[in-house]
């Protein structure tokens, strides 16, 4: 299964979620984004497992966790 | 030739000594988290970063909170300027306490005379309604917050937070906290006191290193930025980003110093605010005890809490802080930054001197600088 990355707005959001997520068992990495990805310049995202993504955004929600798009395989 | 023992009671200006758990943690940080907290994602980075996450998580948990609203700052002022300046939109009405330290008067002020907010002091010295209802009769339609004392730096007197909290809430006023002297000493709750603002230094009651302060915030409230700069995210953006906390941490953060801080709410933490409110309760209680047998010795403000200020009839507050210091003695002498305190407290001509207590301070520290002091008034 590839891996998925979730766009987040601040690296301070970003552990948060990576937290969130490893307390669920969920494996989750902060990594840094391609900029060219964004359009906004330097951004993080969560790497995780594209099979967890959606009982990953599920918790983030429920924690009122903001983040942003899916983007692919290494923020490509 | 024999070392002098040295008595440390300025710990309202910050604390000594540190807990050893923060010196390692300092120490550590540099030695093995040296890389940039939000600024990539290699092994140091990251490792710097999760250094950074769980100090906001303490803080976050011990003062309630979340952790996406610890901001942290370069110490209290800084806070409290981020917290006022950020808040205040022109023409508003600010109320201060009429025992505000500097750096909530000073940047009040400053917005008053640059024309963009008025502000009026209120008389928090009396009793809890009294004090109440002197800010009820101050508030005007255009009021839009109310910056508190939450313990004084040059007396005891602790605002009554939470009664002041609850009336801003019904009013829909902004509440700003300032615990410079209460963070680890009192209990203080963002929630609990309903609190828009709690702003605080690292390096007195938590005992953190110098160069670190905090910024805790209530959900969905906005702050203009004070600084701006780079936030390691949204770099095209010519804004600074919106969320909290990055909106407010321009630069680089100072990581052995957050290191430290996390240390040090963590050992106060484990002790128990309540139990480090009681040892510093009873030190000043055996303080003015001993104190009150010297007649030539005049103490300001309340009874209550880790801070004694007083005056040596016959000495200036320099004079007794020298006479101190040459018998090993460290305590703070003057104004203490803090005008309006002392215009309050009824010390304003020469200011006075302070004795502040820690967690580690003992009885014997006391009876040492009530001895020295009755060498002193004997002349």
């Amino acid at each position: 299964m590839p891996d998925c990355i979730l766009a987040m707005r601040t690296r301070t959001a970003a552990e948060k979620a990576r937290r969130t997520a490893v307390l669920e068992r969920i494996d989750a990495e902060v990594i840094s984004v391609d900029p060219s990805v964004t359009k906004h310049g330097c951004s993080v995202g969560l790497r995780l497992n594209c099979a967890d993504i959606g009982n990953v955004t599920r918790l983030l929600d429920k924690k009122g966790i903001v983040y942003g798009d899916v983007i692919g395989r290494n923020g490509r | 030739m024999r070392t002098q023992k040295t008595i440390y009671l300025d710990n309202a200006a910050t604390t000594w000594p540190k807990p050893e758990a923060v010196i390692r943690a300092v120490r550590d940080a540099m030695r093995s988290a040296g890389g940039n907290p939000g600024r990539g994602s290699h092994r140091l980075s990251n490792a710097a970063a999760e250094l950074v996450y769980d100090c906001r998580s303490a803080a976050a948990e011990f003062f309630g909170g979340d952790p996406e609203r610890v901001v942290f700052t370069e110490n209290a002022t800084h806070a409290l300027n981020c917290a006022i300046k950020g808040l205040a939109k022109p023409g508003c009405h600010i109320l201060i306490d009429n025992y505000a330290h500097n750096a909530v008067y000073r940047p009040v002020r400053a917005l008053a005379d640059a024309g963009l907010a008025e502000f009026d002091i209120f008389d928090a010295s009396g009793e809890d309604d009294e004090i109440l209802e002197n800010i009820r009769r101050m508030i005007r339609p255009d009021t839009r917050i109310i910056v508190g004392t939450h313990q004084s730096n040059i007396g005891s007197r602790v605002l009554p937070a939470e009664k002041i909290g609850a009336l801003c809430t019904k009013l829909d006023l902004h509440f700003i906290l300032d615990a410079s002297q209460s963070a680890g000493h009192l209990p203080v709750n963002l929630e609990k006191m309903h609190i828009t603002a709690l702003c605080m230094p690292g390096h007195k009651g938590l005992f953190g290193p110098m160069g670190v302060g905090m910024l805790l915030s209530a959900p969905d409230v906005q702050f203009r930025t004070l600084l701006e700069g780079g936030a390691g995210v949204q770099s095209l953006d010519p804004a600074m980003p919106a969320e909290l906390p990055e909106r407010l941490e321009a630069g680089t953060l100072p990581l052995p110093a957050i290191a430290g801080l996390l240390a040090g709410i963590r050992y106060v933490r484990d002790i128990g605010t309540e139990a480090i409110q009681r040892h510093e309760c009873a030190l000043t209680k055996e303080l003015l005890c001993r104190l009150n047998d010297l007649p030539d010795v005049t103490v300001y403000g309340g009874s209550t809490g880790s801070v004694v200020t007083f005056n040596v009839r016959g000495y200036s507050p320099a004079e007794t802080g020298a006479y101190l210091a040459s018998r090993g003695i460290c305590v703070r002498t003057g104004y203490h930054c803090a005008p309006l305190a002392h215009r309050t407290a009824g010390s304003f001509e020469n200011g006075s001197v302070r004795a502040g207590f820690s967690w580690f301070n003992k009885i014997s520290d006391v009876r040492a600088l009530a001895d020295a002091l009755s060498g002193l008034c004997r002349g």
